[in-house]
């Protein structure tokens, strides 16, 4: 009777750590889904607004945009890199992709757009790999120089007459899920699994894990660097066609806040920042803790101000938290 | 002899596993005390526990009798301690006299505000000069500019500074070569003939033979035993750690050598090596000996692809390769494991099982997609030959050092490479592991692999090759063939060199005659 | 001057109608609903003014208003966002001032079919149901008069135009421009950039620099303009270098009266903001508007006549704030 009563005890202990150490394990992977649940408790009991049927649609048109361009992100920082660039890629391929729909139709304006994003991408991962600039310059230079580009090919002031059916697609909705957000889960899809499946996809693991190593177990390092930097700039294409059809013109100006929010959203969904550790379905939990914040402290009316504020610390929060994990390990 | 400092009954567990059962340790002024047992036996958490940097859950400690918590390592160096780790906390950017009074900076004006130069310089100076061997490090010199067996040096001549009574450390000697640990060994007996206390955590038992009074052994958290040092053997010591009757270290040589593999003819980097040529055949086993420095290393990153040559041909089965790049060597059938395992052998974040597939991606993918079924199957055959222990799928950054090696050694297996670079394969590695290693190379060699193996341990080298390579001064200085094997002769040889130079110092001179 | 004195009056009854508001908030919100009211920024001396206007009216009114703030004439995506979230949130009514005249046809879409009316205020928008606003291009043209005021005998102009694209500035700027075609005035430098009092500096610094010897510095409102008059200021060289501008705040009107800003076409922002609430409400309640395109008149200022004006109509009291 003891004795079994001591078994009991001993088992119950067992699970008692065993679930502490599942949580320690993998705190960093249930961490941003509960966050983001928490978050949406919150604002259900803030504001009468957040949970209606029409409020989460718009969560998800407005989130659309930034989880494009966070997915590429995510490649370029699990390589150990970081893209600035993605800002105004995002203006670039708005405006190339509205003159272009304007002269020769949509499907040339949307292959425009995407070809003039993925140049910049191995502009960018050449000047990183072969010139030997650290990311961090190499597309911050870039975000000035594609911002100029931008602005001289519109001459700064926007590109009006994009074709309506282009501008419609922000707006029409399958199923009753807005189109904008089905193609964010489709690039969704496709990076996870390229980041999975690919050669190239596990490459960039590696590489970000320990460059070293990489090179000398035989893997061409510089093509899994500028493939990232040419797929997170074309990902920022994706993002930005879809919030040139929403203001249903070419903006010159387009995506200044996504360097910042989408390397928030990338960070928060526990990729590190030192490259090769990190799940793109973590960053997806990560673009919708930015989107329902933002969306939530805009339905409690929270001036863009304290916004700002608010982003930032999350973003610091994440870091460090970050960083304990990393010192663990 | 009164014990210093001693640690009663303590235990530690991380996430509900013990890793310190209930363990005794003390230690006296005068006396290197030897800490020794596998990876995972215990002996960090014991050293963390010493050293102020993790509190035991039960148990206590005692500074001369006296009741001690060390909340942190500053209260162990209050108490006299200091630690030097593996991992080593030099200052890249600072001299080496100011790394080595680093923590209590000499200064001078009112108020001690100013660091005085001119002290630190004194004092470095001072202390090197009585670390024989260390004669060529200047105190001016910038530390990161400092090979690694000089900033171990530079780490105990800042123990020095501090004149502690207790003086742990952690397995010093092993990134040292021959020469350069047989010189801090003597320093090491030297102090604590001057009456210093020391614990010692080694992997060589050779060295813990020459200079320890007592040992104590740890196995899976428990302490097995404290012995005088002269009541075991080597042998006794070793089954002590691994708990099992020791098995022959070293497989019997692979008989059945084919063509030559690899042939090197006349390679030259100017200033690094001159004029290398050797041959190695299929199944055949060359070593390749020598001190720090000697250029083996450099010799072996060439032939890799990883450094230029200046002259020279390197042929693999008679051709020469398209290209000197590693990405081509690797097609041609080439594995290179590197000296840094962790700086270079290894993709810590990703799981032991893609490290294994990451030489060898035609093997698990098909137009670029990765078949990750196949991964699993081939990876896990690999794993099982290798004898893995541990869980494959974690990241390979919470693999033991014996498994990690295992892993980048598997790596080559996957790749199924026909001449493979070993270098330092048995470096921080215990016991047990290292027979591992050792079978894996005589395996390899089996199946026809070429093998190159660079070490800094004769014995290994005696026991695994079929020929040894002397290089000095970045020649090769003799060939050894099996029968001839003879640790004194190889020693010689790997001296020549400096003998030869005129600027060689007496000391070393008499050393390497002696 | 008489005037003034009243309406600072008025204000500081409505403020006080406003704490009381905020007692009894939700029936008088309950009135007439909430009033949403979307802004490309809140920044500079024009957005605090409209929406004092706005606010002060809407509360008079018995509207609870709801005003959000894209961050910047840059952030057309957000503002979009932004009008969704007001139709999320019930409004009864929307104003809004347009970053872009083509960015919101879509979301114009969604507020008609959710019967939501939508009035463009301070700047015109295609799509939307009013608008209340200064024309721009009148006010363009008031300044090209202001212009041949100062420059009787012709001269050489540096433009300071505003943020790029922004319907507002575009529209003056083309107007401007066009009056002075003939006229012997020469533009011979122009600039876009955010409207922003310290931006406009270093961009009118550089001016200055390039072209020593200019005349006259055009402001296109008095974020750029204020810049400008204190570039000039800082050259010394208020007595040789006019400034014109729009927009009259408070920075403006003293660095007219310390000489450094010679001519200001004001809008009557504050009026702007209150008829646009007027409208928002006409529309409510199902009157018919004779006019769905309403024009406020502009007010040229000059050093002689500022004294004269009513700035109850271009500002909000001082004590205001948002």
């Amino acid at each position: 009777m003891s004795s079994g009563e001591a078994a009991t005890e001993r088992s119950g202990v067992g699970a008692f750590y065993r679930l502490g150490g599942f949580l320690q394990r993998n705190l960093h992977n249930i961490g941003m889904p509960v966050a983001v649940l928490l978050l949406c408790i919150l604002f259900s009991v803030a504001s009468e607004y957040f949970l209606t049927v029409q409020n989460l649609r718009n969560v998800g048109l407005q989130a659309a945009a930034l989880a494009a361009v966070a997915l590429g992100q995510t490649l370029v920082v699990l390589t150990g890199g970081l893209d600035l660039s993605v800002g105004s890629v995002v203006a670039l391929v708005s405006v190339v992709a509205a003159l272009a729909m304007i002269a020769f139709g949509v499907p040339a304006g949307i292959l425009a757009g995407l070809a003039a994003g993925a140049a910049v991408g191995v502009v960018n991962g050449i000047v990183v790999t072969r010139l030997r600039v650290f990311p961090f310059i190499a597309t911050l230079a870039m975000l000035s120089i594609a911002a100029g580009l931008a602005l001289n090919i519109s001459g700064g002031t926007p590109i009006a007459g994009v074709p309506r059916d282009f501008a419609l697609i922000a707006w029409t909705r399958v199923g009753g899920v807005p189109v904008p957000l089905l193609i964010s889960l489709t690039l969704l899809g496709l990076v996870f699994l390229f980041l999975r499946y690919h050669r190239i996809g596990r490459d960039i693991y590696a590489v970000g894990g320990n460059p070293q190593a990489a090179r000398l177990s035989g893997i061409a390092t510089n093509r899994a660097v500028v493939t990232a930097y040419t797929l997170s700039a074309l990902c920022a294409a994706v993002g930005s066609l879809i919030l040139t059809a929403r203001v249903g013109s070419g903006q010159p100006t387009l995506g200044t806040s996504l360097p910042l929010e989408s390397v928030a959203a990338v960070v928060l969904g526990g990729v590190s920042l030192f490259g090769g550790r990190g799940s793109v379905l973590n960053v997806a939990m990560g673009v919708a803790f930015v989107s329902v914040l933002s969306n939530g402290l805009n339905l409690l009316n929270v001036s863009s101000y304290t916004q700002m504020m608010v982003i930032g610390l999350a973003l610091i929060l994440a870091v460090a938290l970050d960083r304990r994990f990393a010192i663990r390990e | 002899m009164t014990v210093i400092v001693a640690a009663e009954a303590v235990s530690k567990s991380y996430s509900g596993a013990r890793v310190l059962d209930a363990v005794d340790f003390d230690i006296r002024p005068g006396e290197v005390h030897a800490l020794i047992g596998e990876n995972g036996a215990g002996k960090s958490t014991l050293i963390r526990i010493l050293s102020g940097d993790t509190q035991p859950d039960t148990g206590g400690m005692a500074v001369r009798g006296t009741r001690a918590r060390f909340r942190s390592p500053v209260d162990a160096r209050a108490s006299g301690i200091v630690t030097i780790f593996q991992e080593l906390a030099i200052v890249p950017e600072m001299s080496v006299a100011e790394n080595i009074v680093l923590g209590a900076q000499p200064t001078i004006g009112r108020g001690g505000q100013a660091f005085s130069r001119a002290k630190a310089n004194a004092i470095a100076s001072d202390i090197l000069a009585r670390l024989a061997g260390a004669g060529s490090i200047e105190p001016g010199r910038r530390a990161g500019s400092l090979s690694t067996a000089e900033k171990q040096i530079v780490e105990i001549a800042r123990a020095l500074a501090l004149d502690a009574p207790v003086l742990i450390m952690d397995e010093p000697t092993a990134s040292l070569s021959v020469r350069e640990a047989d010189a801090l060994l003597s320093i090491i007996r030297g102090l604590a003939d001057a009456g210093t206390a020391i614990i010692f955590v080694s992997h060589r038992l050779e060295e813990i033979r020459r200079i320890a009074d007592r040992v104590t052994v740890l196995r899976g958290g428990v302490r097995i035993g404290t012995y005088g040092m002269a009541d075991k053997s080597t042998d006794e010591l070793i089954e002590l750690m691994v708990g099992r009757p020791l098995a022959q270290l070293f497989p019997p040589r692979n008989r059945a050598i084919g063509d030559v593999a690899l042939e090197v003819r006349g390679i030259t980097r100017a200033g690094v090596f001159e004029d290398v040529s050797f041959s190695v055949r299929h199944g055949e086993v060359l070593g390749f000996a020598g001190l720090v420095g000697a250029g083996r290393t450099e010799v072996m990153r060439a032939v890799f692809g990883l450094d230029p040559i200046d002259r020279g041909e390197i042929l693999l089965d008679g051709r020469a390769l398209p290209r000197r790049t590693p990405r081509a060597a690797i097609r041609a059938g080439f594995g290179f494991v590197p000296e840094d395992r962790k700086e270079e052998g290894l993709v810590l974040p990703l799981s032991a099982r893609e490290n294994l597939a990451s030489a060898a991606p035609d093997r698990i993918d098909r137009y670029g997609i990765v078949d990750w079924r196949a991964l699993r199957r081939e990876t896990g055959d690999v794993a099982r030959a290798l004898g893995v222990r541990g869980a494959i799928d974690s990241p390979a950054a919470r693999l033991s050092g014996g498994n990690q090696q295992k892993i980048v050694i598997g790596k080559w297996m996957m790749a199924r490479s026909r001449v493979l670079v070993l270098d330092e394969p048995t470096r921080g590695v215990d016991v047990g592991a290292k027979a591992d290693v050792y079978r894996l190379v005589h395996e390899l060699a089996a199946s026809g692999a070429a093998i190159l193996m660079v070490s800094s341990e004769l014995p290994e080298l005696v026991g695994t090759a079929h020929r040894i390579l002397v290089m000095s001064g970045g020649r090769v200085e003799a060939e050894f063939g099996e029968a001839e094997f003879d640790e004194a002769r190889i020693l010689q040889a790997a001296f020549r060199a400096h003998l030869g130079h005129a600027a060689a110092s007496p000391g070393e001179h008499a050393e390497a005659s002696a | 001057m008489k005037d003034v004195t009243v309406r600072r009056g008025a204000a500081a009854i409505a403020l006080s109608g406003a704490i009381v508001g905020a007692a009894s908030g939700s029936a008088l919100g309950q009135e007439a609903g909430k009033l949403g009211v979307s802004m490309p920024t809140v920044q500079g001396p024009f957005f605090t003014a409209l929406l004092y206007g706005i606010v002060d009216e809407a509360e008079a009114q018995g509207f609870e208003p709801i005003v959000l703030d894209a961050g910047g004439y840059a952030n057309v995506d957000q503002q979009v966002s932004d009008m969704q979230n007001l139709l999320v949130q019930d409004v009864s009514a929307i104003l809004i001032d347009p970053a872009d005249d083509n960015a919101f046809v879509g979301v114009l879409m969604e507020s008609e079919a959710q019967g939501v009316p939508v009035v463009a205020s301070g700047a015109p928008l295609t799509g939307t149901n009013a608008a209340v606003s200064a024309s721009h291009c009148d006010l363009g043209l008031a300044m090209a008069e202001g212009a041949v005021e100062l420059l009787p005998e012709g001269g050489t102009v540096a433009a300071l135009t505003g943020p790029a694209g922004a319907f507002w500035a575009t529209e003056r700027y083309r107007c401007f421009k066009e009056a002075l075609d003939g006229s012997g005035i020469e533009i011979v430098a122009e600039q876009s950039s955010e409207p922003d009092a310290a931006v406009g500096l270093s961009i009118a610094t550089d001016l200055l620099q390039r072209f020593p010897d200019v005349d006259l510095l055009y402001g296109a409102d008095d974020t750029v303009g204020v810049g400008a008059a204190r570039a000039v200021q800082s050259n010394d060289a208020c007595d040789d270098i006019a400034v014109l501008t729009a927009i009259l705040g408070e920075t403006t009107e003293e660095l007219m009266r310390e000489g450094c800003i010679d001519y200001v076409v004001a809008q009557q922002t504050v009026v702007i903001g209150r008829e646009s609430v007027r409208v928002a409400k006409a529309l409510l309640d199902g009157e018919e508007l004779e006019e769905t395109s309403i024009i406020v008149p502009v007010v040229p200022v000059t050093p002689t006549t500022l004294d004269e004006v009513d700035v109850g109509a271009f500002r909000q009291p001082a004590d205001w704030s948002l």
